[in-house]
């Protein structure tokens, strides 16, 4: 086990290295600079490319480049100036882990409970009714939902805020809309994955045993069911807090979803390389995570990767 | 016997047409060139593909012509600018200031603004005589003219002129707008039965500023912000001019030639720390924003000051790879920094001298890149200057009380301002949020004052809040730039034919859908004239120069007598 955590690591730290390149790379063809303003003039753009060090050789800024981030310094960023990589990360990402885990929980619990109600009640009404919610949640996007919402909930009764990121009241919404798409994706999930579970033998033998139906759930159907479930975890996990930017964006949440696609935009070197190799960091821990976890879960993984090392 | 006569009459004209056709070096049209394609440049967001599609559809209406649209994004589309990669553009510009040399100076032979290569000595010669001209109506005069020559030669078609839509409650008052320069002043705002207390406000910036250094700053955002913490010589009034005394200057005199300014400060200036504000900051910020290390984008904002531009060319090298040559810039820019015509002659005078008399030179002091700067403040927080709201020293109506990134913002009331009785608005909150349904929405719950109002949302608001519903001219125009090395664009026929075909008002009304009014000419009417109340376009480019409905019969007849010029065949 010890070997097989410290070769995924290792393999984690290239990949890492291939990400920083492959978006150096990319970012320099892109046409266009951080410079490139309606009302840049030639002298200033020369000024400004000097003074982040544009105007070295690229192989130069790649070793620059790399050098700091040995040392953990993802630079400062261009457009907003003055204010450094490490510091919009450290300051915006936990809002956006706050709101992704509040919808992720939200998300988890729900369609879970959903799915396996569906399964247990296969054909029947509530499985209807869980089969229409999981269906809407995957079709109806979230920025439909949240306008829908903030529209109702917000701006005609007045229940919930329409926007803003204060007290616990203004969470509701955003996890609400964040997570309806997970939601819906553990609940289909879920129910299949049940509903394979319940048609084997060894559930008839349970059964057969006279274990109640609630032991068998529990017991038997829903341990076996959840692992192809907490395989899609990790990535959705990843998916939940990177794929913030809408939500944030439409109720004013300062979380670090924008500056993933505004610093394209804005042609930010720093604030581009800073976002991508932070996502690129997080997906593949947490892809690592899960291939931890999931040889607690089931022992016979962690016997059978153990001895392919 | 009449079917052969009738086939001998035709064979005798095809006979002729033959000879006629053998005669003239033409080639016969089946055999003509098609006309090469001709790429439309335009951003990629959702609205201005609208906007492109509906003048491609105009285009291929009235010329027959298709033009192959390209969507890219804003810095893209400016780079393929730059390098002449395009044949066509739907470009906007922004004044700086309430001029119209603002729109004309950067169509001159060289300008780093000119990407459609077009070059003409008259006009060359007109703005560099407008440039010198110290009567402010001759001034005018050549510009008209340099914007006459400009529009006939059809290398720029202007297409529409903005107009920016907001709303705000009947509670809100006197929220100074403007089309140059910030957009919302909000130093004389005050509030009328406002639901949740009077004189506060509760706005939306609609994303982080990006930069609070005044010296550096680019943005409106930003302006806005700038404007409402710091203050420059003068203030731009809810009269619309920036009178003497309206801001840090008590008063100002010019010298005979209109080359020399002396401004003298008023009584007891403070920084919100406490500190007098004196003429030194402005000495110290006007030198600060064209040196080189600075690389201020606004630098050529004060290049009318004598030495300025010396100074922006010194070109420093990297300390480390060259430290013998960096020593030699460094005591070169100190030398050219102490040359540059701006001098604090003492605590409360400060003295400028003007390489050409300038009539906006009052109004460009009350522009940010002018805006005074503590030097010692300055250097203690260097690069993170003005990044917190705690590291930067304010001297304008209001202070920032806090600046939660991305989230929110408090300006207050500030203590120390000049004229702090006159401010009633005691606390302004702003929300950063990008997407433009939220605000309508909060808008609607009363929970923002005021806001923009999105394209999609003008009949509703006219409908159903019409008392609250506004609209004002910006001082923007949007034109295309037509590339002068495009095989065909080089002809100045067709590029009239373009122009000719295109009918600005249906544009207008049918595709914008948003007040914006068709450009007959290039500088927006909200630039003024030789006085205030004159509006440039009208009275010294001609009112409606180019007809707002265009002319489709005779763009057509033009376009023939163009593609037969070049070369071409004709469209289907």
């Amino acid at each position: 086990m010890g070997r097989y955590v410290v070769k995924r690591f290792t393999f984690m730290l290239i990949s890492l290295w291939v990400i920083v390149t492959v978006c150096f790379i990319l970012m320099n063809a892109v046409p266009g600079s951080p410079f490139t303003t309606a009302k840049m003039t030639p002298l200033v753009q020369k000024q400004l490319e000097r003074k982040y060090g544009l105007d070295k050789p690229k192989w130069d800024q790649y070793v620059t480049l790399l050098r700091n981030l040995m040392r953990g310094d993802l630079g400062i960023s261009i457009r907003e100036r003055g204010r450094s990589v490490n510091g919009i990360i450290a300051s915006r990402f936990p809002v956006s882990l706050i709101l992704g885990a509040e919808a992720l929980a939200f998300a988890v619990t729900t369609g879970l409970a959903l799915g396996v109600i569906a399964s247990l009640y296969r054909g029947r009404g509530l499985d209807y009714v869980a089969i229409i919610i999981a269906i809407l949640g995957v079709s109806v996007p979230n920025f439909v939902v949240a306008s829908t919402l903030q529209y109702f909930l917000g701006a005609k009764l007045k229940i919930l805020p329409i926007a803003r990121w204060e007290g616990p009241a203004y969470h509701i919404l955003p996890a609400f809309a964040l997570g309806l798409t997970t939601l819906a994706t553990m609940a289909r999930m879920m129910r299949s994955s049940m509903l394979e579970v319940i048609n084997q033998d060894y559930i008839r033998t349970a059964k057969a045993k006279g274990l109640t139906p609630t032991q068998i759930t529990w017991r038997h159907c829903l341990r076996n069911a959840i692992l192809p479930v907490v395989t899609v975890l990790g990535p959705l996990i990843a998916a939940i807090t990177t794929g913030t930017l809408v939500v944030e964006r439409m109720f004013g949440i300062p979380g670090l979803g924008r500056y993933f696609v505004d610093s394209i935009y804005n042609r930010d070197y720093p604030l581009i390389m800073g976002t991508t190799l932070f996502y690129s960091a997080l997906l593949l821990f947490m892809t690592f995570l899960v291939d931890v976890l999931y040889g607690f879960i089931d022992p016979r993984i962690r016997i059978a990767k153990g001895r392919a090392d | 016997m009449r079917m052969k006569k009738h086939l001998a009459t035709s064979m005798a004209i095809l006979l002729l047409a033959a000879l006629f056709a053998a005669c003239t070096p033409a080639k016969p049209s089946s055999e003509l060139d098609p006309l090469p394609p001709i790429k439309f440049l335009s951003g990629d967001s959702e609205i201005a593909k609208k906007y492109s599609m509906g003048l491609q559809e105009i285009v291929r209406n009235g010329l027959g012509i298709e033009l192959t649209l390209e969507n890219v994004d804003f810095a893209t589309r400016l780079d393929k600018m730059r390098n002449g990669d395009f044949a066509l553009v739907l470009a906007g510009w922004g004044a700086d200031y309430n001029d119209p040399m603002s729109f004309l100076d950067m169509w001159v032979t060289g300008s780093p603004y000119n990407d459609v290569g077009w070059s003409n000595e008259e006009y060359d010669n007109l703005i560099a005589q407008a440039k010198a001209s110290a009567d402010p109506v001759e001034r005018m005069e050549l510009m008209g003219q340099a914007e006459k020559i400009l529009l006939d030669d059809a290398a720029i078609i202007p297409v529409y002129w903005p107009q920016r839509n907001y709303a705000e409650h009947a509670w809100v008052k006197n929220i100074v707008r403007s089309a140059i320069g910030p957009q919302n002043d909000w130093k004389f705002a005050y509030t009328e039965g406002r639901p949740g207390g009077d004189n506060k406000l509760a706005l939306n910036l609609g994303e982080e500023p990006p930069d609070l250094q005044s010296i550096t700053t680019t943005d409106q955002v930003s302006f806005d912000i700038v404007n409402a913490t710091l203050e420059g010589m003068a203030r731009l009034g809810p009269d619309g001019n920036f009178a003497m005394g309206s801001g840090l200057a008590k008063s100002w005199t010019i010298s005979e030639d209109g080359k020399t300014y002396t401004f003298t400060l008023k009584d007891g200036l403070k920084w919100s720390d406490g500190t007098p504000l004196t003429a030194h900051d402005f000495e110290y910020a006007w030198k600060k924003a064209v040196d080189p290390r600075t690389a201020s984008q606004y630098n050529y904002m004060l290049f009318n000051i004598v030495g300025a531009e010396d100074v922006a060319n010194i070109v420093i090298p990297d300390k480390d790879a060259d430290p013998n040559g960096y020593a030699e810039a460094i005591s070169e820019l100190n030398a050219a920094m102490d040359a540059m015509e701006v001098e604090a002659t003492d605590d409360k005078t400060l003295v400028v001298n003007l390489i050409a008399p300038s009539n906006v030179f009052i109004n460009l002091t009350a522009f940010a890149t002018y805006m005074p700067l503590n030097q010692a403040a300055h250097e203690r927080w260097g690069e993170e200057y003005a990044t917190e709201a705690n590291k930067m020293l304010y001297c304008g109506p209001f202070t920032i009380k806090e600046w939660s990134h991305d989230s929110k913002m408090v300006l207050v009331k500030n203590p120390n301002y000049w004229d702090a009785g006159n401010v009633k608005i005691t606390e302004i909150s702003f929300d950063m949020i990008k997407d433009i349904n939220t605000p309508v929405s909060m808008y609607e719950a009363d929970q923002l004052d005021a806001i923009g109002v999105p394209g999609d949302f003008i009949p509703k608001f006219q409908a159903e809040r019409p008392t609250e519903f506004h609209q004002m001219a910006d001082a923007v125009a949007w034109y295309l730039e037509c590339n002068l090395e495009h095989d065909a664009m080089k002809n100045q026929a067709f590029r009239k034919a373009l122009a000719q075909a295109i009918d600005r008002k249906a544009y207008c009304d049918d595709v914008l859908k948003n007040f914006s009014a068709p450009a007959t000419s290039l500088t927006p009417p909200s630039i003024s004239g030789a006085t205030p109340d004159e509006v440039f376009a009208e009275k010294y480019v001609g009112k409606d120069y180019l007809p707002p409905t265009g002319d489709p019969a005779e763009a057509k007849e033009i376009l023939e007598q163009a593609l037969t010029e070049l070369g071409y065949a004709l469209p289907k």
